[in-house]
């Protein structure tokens, strides 16, 4: 079974998403900071009227932390928890690729707690190796939904 | 005046046209072997709330029809009475007529329904069995009861009247029994089958006026059908194979032909029936319209919210694309000859349109409110009961969905409040109440929220008797109950079918009310809270979300970041610029604070509370740099330092550097709390739509939601108390001297200064006595004042007043030199009124003052001394002196048994109320504990056991209105007798003092009445002395 995933940059890792699971991809965006927010939310952004949560998702991998993203792209996904709408703020978007169910392959035991649960496959494209992240799990977890 | 009239008739309509609707749906959705609970009691529900509404405008004969149904369906629902077939098509036919009435309210009263509620009670009592089906086949034999006629005349105008709304025309098809049905080998019934099949056959008649009396056997009868189809009379004709001249169309355009047609047969009814066309056409000329008598609804249409919220989105979005358009074509604008108008233009209409679709939604609180005074003033009538009506926050903003929602629950609230809590009025002035009982409808936003207070002053809930009432309908189970809160057994309230009056009335007790005010406010997202005391009142809290209210807020910037600030918690704004030396920011170590008129307002800065890089302007650079204030901010070391040279030099310096820097501080006032937030910029104010904070950033104390500002940014709406939080926080962190300092900043502002009046007597000594006790003073001459035995009296007032010389009872010195004038110090509150003669009135001040007890000036009558402008001064206590003067009137009751420990919690911050109000209590054999605020209090009615308290309202930290609520929300403390003592007694603040749960609110210094008061409350709250 071939599931088509969106790729994208962040930091120089490359990742990827289940398409069905995209709304849009913005570029340009404006979003307003939220000072006292947690380190890995970027801010708000207005998508026509509604409020989107901007996460830095390579914080909350521990990609790279502390320092402030500049990219100005990001991934709007579909609603994961009415209505708060969430967004990614990525470097630049990758491809669309298809990939074969089979070829996924459970993170690596080396590879953090936090991060192996929102990364829920591995992927070895020919060059570099592709993380699929999970954003369910991301985005209904306590530690960000924060309580 | 008529204009109201209309106004609530239109929003009857409308609320009414939804009930109409909801209880056809779910007729028509009601599946009779597997009856649904809930559409049962949605149908209920919706008749319910007809039925009450139309009773206020006073409606009758909808309220007759809503009340047969809604005893029917109170049988159904109890499960007494089976629904079926029959009787929901009987139903939807009421339903249908009750549509008619409501769209017709003002031609309403003349509508005949005595047919429907006949038959509504014979359902009721069970008589009912396919009743229809068995007049239809009675009909034919021609052995109507007289009753019946009527009611089947009324049914089949009903069947005509439906059919035309439907779109059916009526025909009369006219047949000969022998030669037509019978000769084609049809029977009659094989004939109605074949009409039914293209319409509804509604009646059939023989013409009986065609035979004669010697009529032969076999001569022929005419058969008339009376029939109605969506078919045209060309089509029908070609359809049941019959000439067009054999069918007659019916004029249906007015309501007489409908009357003739079923009239026909019955003279005597028809009799009837037209004298009342009759009266339909007078009314029909009074309202001027000819068959559309519907009251024309002002040009309004509804529109679902969805559709309005989608316009909202898309207007916020037309305005931030204008914006970018402006934005780019600005260097373009010269050079385009032309398009400078069109801008302007489009930019007006954009903020236009946005502004219009922002009003569609919003509607003010008033909407709901305004129906109010005249429906307790109907009910006052009704009931016999005097209410008085009050409305606070009637601007109040919310979104129109919440306010249509609203009307219902609020109504019931109401309604309950008036039937349920107000007492009497007899009943009231034996409370020792007034006579006119008092509803407050009030609307504020708070913390996030829009509240809405039903609060009424009645006799409050009685928990026992919900628990009692909620076993017998076995609501709960008694070992259940036992574990139960005081909050747990009022929430028993909002079970369906809950009803605590012994009666049912029209106006409430069917136990709907509070279910239907439930399922509605969290159908909002809202929630209900209910506060109640017995005797004192009760009130409903609606607390709504913000989501969708519209708040003007003030856009302030901190380091470049746009924030809203809700504007009602905003008092002032000072601007102060750094060189200016009159307004300056001053430190208390590290704290930041500002004179204001007088006061220290402690200064937080907006960018250190959200934990934003502070930066300042250097003028050498012109570049904004970091300021390290910040740093100093959480800097411990810094706290203990000495303000030295150096330190002290330090602002100065600071303010030099930042010259160009102007802060504009935000006054900010919560409550008692005041806070001076220093921002950046302010960038005017703007109307701004609520949105609920997303689940990420919940954790955000400062933040009360975001919003959307008019450049289409978002930005974050500041939540001032969420603020003070924060702030708090960090002097805990960080300064201790910092919040030390602001507990007593608080104490002095809340702190009761004392009014003193200074005189003297005799002696040289100066007298002091608290002006609250003092009534008044009068000049007198010496001659005045009359000798009777040992005892001296004036004439005051046409009557005599004994006068005491102070001196004769303290221990300060006598000197009898006659003077030819006194003053009489007429004393405030007292049972058994002395004047107190004194020889010379110095100063009235006021002061802060602390008195010292244990020196050696102490006596009865003394309450101490204190020193003022360094004289001694000495404070009497003119109750001690007049138990010492009379002692008969004043004779010391030990109330407290001897071997029994009675504990008094006083609760008083002003010392020297503190030591009056103990002696008293300890005079009569109380043991008083004493704390200094609600908070103190708190702690020890948690540690002793306490038997009453007595509680002064001004307190820091906690005041006695926040105290006396922990206490009553406390269910372990909620039985404990609370009296309230202040030296403020107006009339609204007993009332606000008794709804927060004291159970007496009384004057301060009155020793007799704090006594009896606390007396009585004790025996209120059965607690035996």
């Amino acid at each position: 079974m071939k599931v088509k995933v969106l790729t994208f940059y962040l930091y120089g890792s490359l990742l990827g998403i289940d398409v069905t699971l995209v709304k849009e991809i913005n570029r340009n965006v404006e979003y307003t900071s939220i000072p006292g927010s947690k380190s890995f939310i970027v801010g708000f952004l207005n998508m026509r009227g509604q409020i989107v949560t901007l996460f830095n998702l390579a914080t909350l991998l521990t990609l790279k932390s502390g320092e402030r993203q500049t990219g100005r792209t990001c991934i709007i996904l579909r609603a994961p928890r009415d209505p708060d709408q969430v967004g990614i703020l990525i470097d630049r978007p990758g491809d669309v690729i298809d990939i074969d169910k089979e070829e996924y392959e459970l993170p690596p035991a080396n590879v953090g707690v936090v991060e192996s649960e929102y990364i829920s496959s591995v992927i070895k494209l020919k060059n570099e190796l592709l993380m699929i992240i999970d954003p369910k799990k991301i985005f209904s977890d306590q530690r960000v939904i924060g309580s | 005046m008529m204009m109201e009239e209309n106004d609530f008739i239109q929003s009857f309509v409308e609320e009414a046209r939804v009930h109409v609707e909801t209880v056809e749906k779910e007729l028509l959705q009601l599946d009779t072997k597997n009856v649904s609970e809930e559409s049962i009691h949605n149908i209920f529900r919706a008749v319910h709330s007809i039925k009450g509404t139309s009773g206020f405008l006073n409606l009758k004969k909808i309220v007759e029809l809503s009340h047969s149904m809604e005893s029917l369906f109170g049988e159904i629902r109890t499960g007494r009475l089976n629904i079926h077939d029959r009787m929901i098509d009987f139903l939807l036919s009421v339903n249908d007529c009750m549509k008619t009435m409501v769209e017709d309210v003002k031609n309403s009263e003349s509508v005949e329904i005595s047919g429907f509620l006949q038959k509504l009670s014979d359902m009721l009592s069970g008589k009912l069995s396919e009743n229809i089906e068995e007049k239809k086949s009675d009909k034919p034999a021609g052995s109507l009861m007289a009753g019946q006629i009527f009611d089947y005349i009324e049914l089949k105008k009903q069947m005509i009247h439906n059919n035309i709304q439907r779109g059916h025309k009526i025909f009369c098809i006219k047949k000969m029994l022998y030669k037509d049905i019978i000769e084609h080998n049809r029977t009659p019934s094989e004939f109605i089958q074949q009409l039914e099949s293209l319409g509804t056959a509604i009646d059939c008649s023989a013409d009986l006026d065609g035979l004669s009396a010697e009529a032969a056997v076999n001569e022929d009868i005419g058969l008339a059908f009376i029939f109605s189809s969506v078919l045209d009379k060309d089509m029908l004709a070609a359809a049941l194979q019959l000439d067009t001249e054999d069918i007659l169309e019916y004029d249906i355009s007015g309501e007489e032909d409908m009357v003739l047609i079923t009239g026909k047969e019955q003279a005597d009814a028809s009799a009837l029936e037209i004298k009342k066309v009759q009266e339909t056409q007078e009314h029909d000329k009074d309202v001027h319209s000819g068959k559309g008598q519907v009251v024309v609804p002002e040009d309004s249409i509804r529109v679902n919210v969805m559709l309005l919220n989608d316009l909202l989105n898309l207007a916020s979005e037309m305005v931030l694309a204008r914006n970018q358009l402006l934005r780019t074509m600005e260097s373009h604008r010269k050079s385009i000859p032309g398009i400078e108008p069109i801008f302007q233009n489009i930019d007006h209409i954009t903020t236009n349109l946005q502004e219009k679709i922002m009003q569609t939604r919003m509607q003010p609180i008033s909407n709901v409110f305004n129906k109010f005074p005249r429906i307790i003033r109907e009910l006052s009538k009704k009931l016999g009961k005097d209410i008085r009506l009050e409305m606070e926050g009637t601007e109040v903003e919310l979104d129109k969905s919440i306010i249509e929602a609203l009307g219902d629950p609020i109504t019931h609230l109401v309604r309950n409040a008036i039937d349920h809590g107000l007492e009497m009025p007899g009943d009231r002035e034996k409370q020792g109440k007034s006579r006119e009982g008092t509803i407050i409808l009030k609307a504020y936003h708070e913390g996030g929220y829009v509240y809405i207070d039903v609060i009424d002053d009645g006799k409050g809930i009685d928990v026992e008797h919900i628990k009692k009432k909620a076993l017998e309908k076995g609501f709960v189970e008694k070992q259940d109950l036992a574990a139960m809160g005081e909050l747990d057994i009022l929430k028993l309230l909002f079970k369906p079918g809950f009803s605590t009056a012994d009666k049912v009335t029209d106006i409430s007790g069917r136990g709907v009310g509070m279910d239907v005010v439930k399922t509605n406010i969290e159908k909002l997202g809202g929630t209900i809270e209910i506060f109640t005391g017995l005797q004192v009142g009760t009130t409903f809290r609606l607390l709504l979300p913000l989501t969708l209210a519209i708040i003007s807020s003030l856009i302030v910037e901190a380091e470049n970041e746009k924030f809203a600030l809700p504007q009602v918690n905003l008092q002032e704004i000072v601007r102060i610029k750094a060189s200016d030396p009159a307004r300056r920011i001053e430190y208390i170590n590290n704290a930041e604070v500002l004179r204001l008129r007088d006061r220290l307002l402690p200064i937080v800065h907006l960018a250190d509370v959200l934990g934003l890089n502070r930066t300042y302007f250097d003028e050498k650079t012109g570049e904004r740099v970091l300021d390290k204030r910040k740093a100093l901010f959480h800097s411990k070391r810094q706290n203990q330092a000495a303000p030295s040279e150096e330190n002290g030099k330090k602002p100065d310096e600071r303010r030099k550097n930042s010259n160009m820097n102007i802060v504009r501080i935000l006054v900010i006032k919560i409550g008692s709390r005041r806070l001076g937030l220093a921002v950046d910029a302010i960038h005017g104010s703007e109307e701004i739509l609520v949105k609920t904070l997303p689940v990420y950033v919940k954790e955000c104390k400062c933040y009360s939601g975001v919003t959307i500002l008019g450049d289409g940014k978002t930005s974050m709406i500041l939540d001032p108390s969420g603020i003070i939080e924060k702030a708090n926080l960090h002097y805990f962190d960080g300064t201790d001297e910092k919040r030390t300092k602001e507990m007593i900043e608080e104490n002095e502002s809340i702190r009761e200064h004392q009014n003193l009046l200074l005189f003297q007597c005799s002696g040289p000594e100066t007298l002091a006595i608290d002006m609250s006790m003092v009534s008044r003073v009068e000049e007198i001459k010496a001659e005045d004042i009359n000798q009777i035995g040992d005892r001296e009296y004036i004439k005051f007032r046409g009557n005599s007043l004994r006068v005491i010389r102070p001196e004769d009872f303290l221990p300060i010195t006598k000197q009898r030199i006659p003077k030819s004038k006194y003053y009489v110090i007429i004393p405030k509150l007292v049972s058994h009124p002395m004047g107190i003669l004194i020889e010379k009135i110095y100063d009235t001040v006021q002061a802060g003052i602390n008195i010292k007890q244990d020196d050696s000036i102490k006596a009865k009558g003394l309450i101490g001394s204190t020193i003022l402008n360094n004289t001694i001064v000495l404070l009497i206590n003119i109750y001690e002196i007049f138990e010492k003067a009379n002692p008969e009137h004043y004779k010391v009751e030990t109330v407290v048994k001897k071997g029994v420990k009675m504990n008094i919690l006083l609760v008083e911050d002003t010392p020297f109320f503190q030591m009056l109000e103990k002696n008293y209590l300890e005079e009569v054999g109380y043991t008083v504990s004493l704390a200094q605020n609600g908070k103190e209090a708190m702690e020890i009615l948690q540690t002793q056991s306490i038997d009453a308290v007595v509680s002064d309202i001004n307190m820091p930290v906690m005041n006695g209105l926040e105290f006396v609520k922990r206490i009553r929300a406390n269910p372990k403390l909620a039985h404990l007798p609370v009296i309230a003592i202040t030296s403020l007694v107006g009339e609204s603040q007993v009332k606000e003092g008794m709804e927060a749960g004291f159970d007496a609110y009384e004057f301060k210094l009155d020793k007799q009445r704090l006594l009896e008061i606390l007396e009585q409350a004790m025996k209120k709250r059965r607690v035996t002395v």
